[in-house]
């Protein structure tokens, strides 16, 4: 079928997906997605998901508003997101690692007209999608049957004759390119929404910054329910570069992936060559083919950075911060081996200075500026700041505030809850948090959630979740204490599987007669913490 | 030899050691993940004086092949 002349943009100027139709356009036979040894050229990943958007705006009458792309790193789940953007809709990754529970609730929150489900994630469509209402259109792209309860299906049959949708539902830089779910504290994921401004601001930052070409090769080592998935795919579609996905067990082994598949961007949570060093498979020079190498998700320990930087010596290595809320990442610092020592704190590589074009402060509790050189939380504004939580007023006006003293680039900031500190460089350094989240591999763990997790359990009174062991300022897993009588740790163990995903799940929970508590009279977290390391 | 790469198992994993089953796998529970495994496979080359490469690790990844490694290695 002859496709019809290019129309992007007439209404918008830039979208999330501009990058991409431009790429195919200019580079159609060019490799787009590696994945377990398959290639896919950009011609025929921009075909699924022409197809794919067509079937979602013809079958609903209209362009789509939200779409579940619920896969795992396949052809579906990447194609996915392009699908839903190419019918207008905002992208909603959904993750079949999760427990099925969490995903209900991701749906009800987000109230998906459609998902596009890969082969991997089938068998759990009828049990996630039981409570969505009205029923949702489901697009199956490798199934050739699905079992009851899944809806109004599309299968890989009818999707595979589906005309391309040559004309694509417009898109304005505000409306929300993807909705992301992270930890909450009241014991329900919060949305988080992004648009397309804040994601282009981005995108723009890491292909100017980078000198990303169509010649580079991309690591995809993050969930795309974790938004650094966005760099990994939308900076290397900008321009026509390719993506290698690294499945569960190449993350065992990254050495062997990165050097196999002569990758030339490495973008990863610091655990992965915390891991490496642990198993000495981080050797001098040994990444040869890396020019750039990106950490991001949790502290950055600087003999980490070292090593990386000795096994590719080649390569830039920075750290990046940035917090969903604030579109991936928004400072940064450069790795420097003869002069970078000398400026990091408690061991961990600074987080850096704004991306141009943002703004940074350091407040106290009341919102004023400290001193400079005093410690306080990080406040971030700029074009990345994105709009607030998902239908949650109250949430949002406690984390976006503005602050009247500082107006560079805009009054509105989004408070981090990180506690940092300036340089006199002008780097930030992280120094912790100020409330009770932690980091577990790099994922945001509010340990709230946890905690209304255990208080599930009819007898527990009290519950306290706590990151343990913590190295490097990021925490191994979970540990829980919980006080009652009677508690049935049988049942909360199996109903922290079904509602946490694996990583927020504690590892132990210890029951305890009574809180300890400090001279605020509040349970002190630190006494419970300390009766791990006895 | 079964008794002690059991315990190694069961040890790395924090499982009982009538749960090290062999057709066990890396990602099937959760406290077989990605920092366990290489746990594990420094186990193994403290427990038995050998060394796993990456090409190796990701070859071991149920207790069956696991059991079979140690037994080739210990021959």
């Amino acid at each position: 079928m002859s496709q019809a002349p290019l129309l992007i943009d007439r209404v918008d100027g830039r979208s999330m997906r501009s990058g991409f139709l431009r790429s195919a356009q200019q580079f159609p036979d060019a490799p787009c997605l590696v994945i377990k040894g398959t290639t896919y050229d950009y011609a025929a990943v921009e075909a699924c998901a022409r197809r794919w958007a067509h079937a979602i705006v013809r079958t609903l009458g209209r362009p789509a508003r939200r779409i579940g792309v619920f896969g795992y790193r396949s052809q579906v789940s990447y194609a996915g997101v392009l699908a839903a953007l190419f019918s207008g809709a905002t992208f909603v990754p959904l993750n079949p690692t999760f427990p099925r529970e969490r995903t209900r609730e991701m749906i009800r929150q987000a109230e998906l007209d459609a998902i596009i489900v890969d082969a991997g994630a089938q068998e759990q469509l009828a049990d996630v999608l039981d409570s969505a209402d009205p029923p949702l259109l489901v697009l199956a792209p490798e199934a050739e049957s699905l079992g009851s309860g899944a809806g109004q299906a599309i299968l890989a049959d009818e999707l595979g004759a589906e005309p391309s949708l040559s004309d694509l539902p417009p898109l304005l830089p505000n409306d929300i390119a993807y909705l992301l779910f992270t930890s909450g504290s009241t014991g329900r994921p919060k949305g988080v929404p992004v648009t397309h401004v804040n994601a282009s601001s981005f995108i723009d930052f890491a292909v100017g910054h980078y000198g990303i070409t169509r010649d580079d090769r991309f690591s995809q080592t993050f969930d795309q329910t974790f938004d650094l998935s966005i760099f990994d795919l939308f900076v290397a579609w900008e321009k026509g570069a390719s993506i290698y996905a690294l499945q569960p067990l190449d993350l065992i082994a990254p050495a062997r992936f990165i050097t196999r598949n002569e990758l030339t961007i490495w973008f990863s949570v610091p655990s992965i060559p915390a891991l490496m060093r642990r198993k000495n498979t981080l050797k001098p020079d040994s990444l040869a083919s890396l020019r750039v190498s990106l950490f991001c998700g949790e502290p950055l320990p600087a003999e980490t950075a070292e090593a990386w930087q000795a096994a590719a010596p080649q390569s830039l290595v920075e750290n990046l911060y940035g917090p969903t809320e604030l579109t991936i990442a928004c400072l940064w610092y450069r790795w420097d081996s003869a002069s970078s020592a000398a400026t990091c704190v408690n061991g961990l590589v600074p987080i850096g200075r704004p991306f141009p074009g943002l703004g940074a402060a350091v407040v106290d509790d009341n919102l004023e500026t400290v001193e400079e050189g005093g410690s306080g939380e990080l406040c971030v504004s700029g074009p990345q700041t994105t709009p607030g939580y998902w239908r949650d007023p109250s949430k949002t006006a406690e984390r976006f505030v503005d602050l009247p003293g500082q107006q560079f680039p805009a009054e509105r900031f989004y408070r981090t809850g990180d506690r940092v500190t300036r340089l006199p460089t002008g780097d930030y350094v992280y120094l912790g948090r100020t409330d009770h989240q932690v980091k577990v591999m790099g994922f945001r763990v509010e340990l709230g959630e946890v905690e209304a997790c255990l208080l599930s359990e009819p007898n527990t009174v009290q519950a306290v979740a706590v990151g343990w062991p913590v190295k490097d300022g990021s925490a191994e897993g979970i540990v829980a204490f919980v006080s009652g009588t009677d508690i049935d740790l049988d049942w909360i163990r199996q109903e922290a599987s079904k509602r946490l995903p694996t990583y927020m799940v504690p590892r132990d929970v210890r029951v305890v007669e009574t809180m300890p508590l400090n001279v605020n009279g509040k349970i002190d977290r630190l006494a419970l913490t300390e009766t791990l390391t006895t | 030899m079964t008794d002690k790469i059991d315990g190694v198992i069961a040890q790395a994993l924090k499982l009982a050691p009538d749960q090290v089953r062999d057709d066990l796998a890396y990602g099937s529970i959760p406290t077989w993940d990605s920092l366990a495994h290489v746990s594990l496979m420094l186990d193994i080359e403290a427990a038995y004086d050998v060394e796993i490469d990456e090409d190796t690790m990701v070859e071991l990844t149920t207790v069956g092949a696991i059991k079979e490694y140690v037994q080739g290695v210990a021959a």
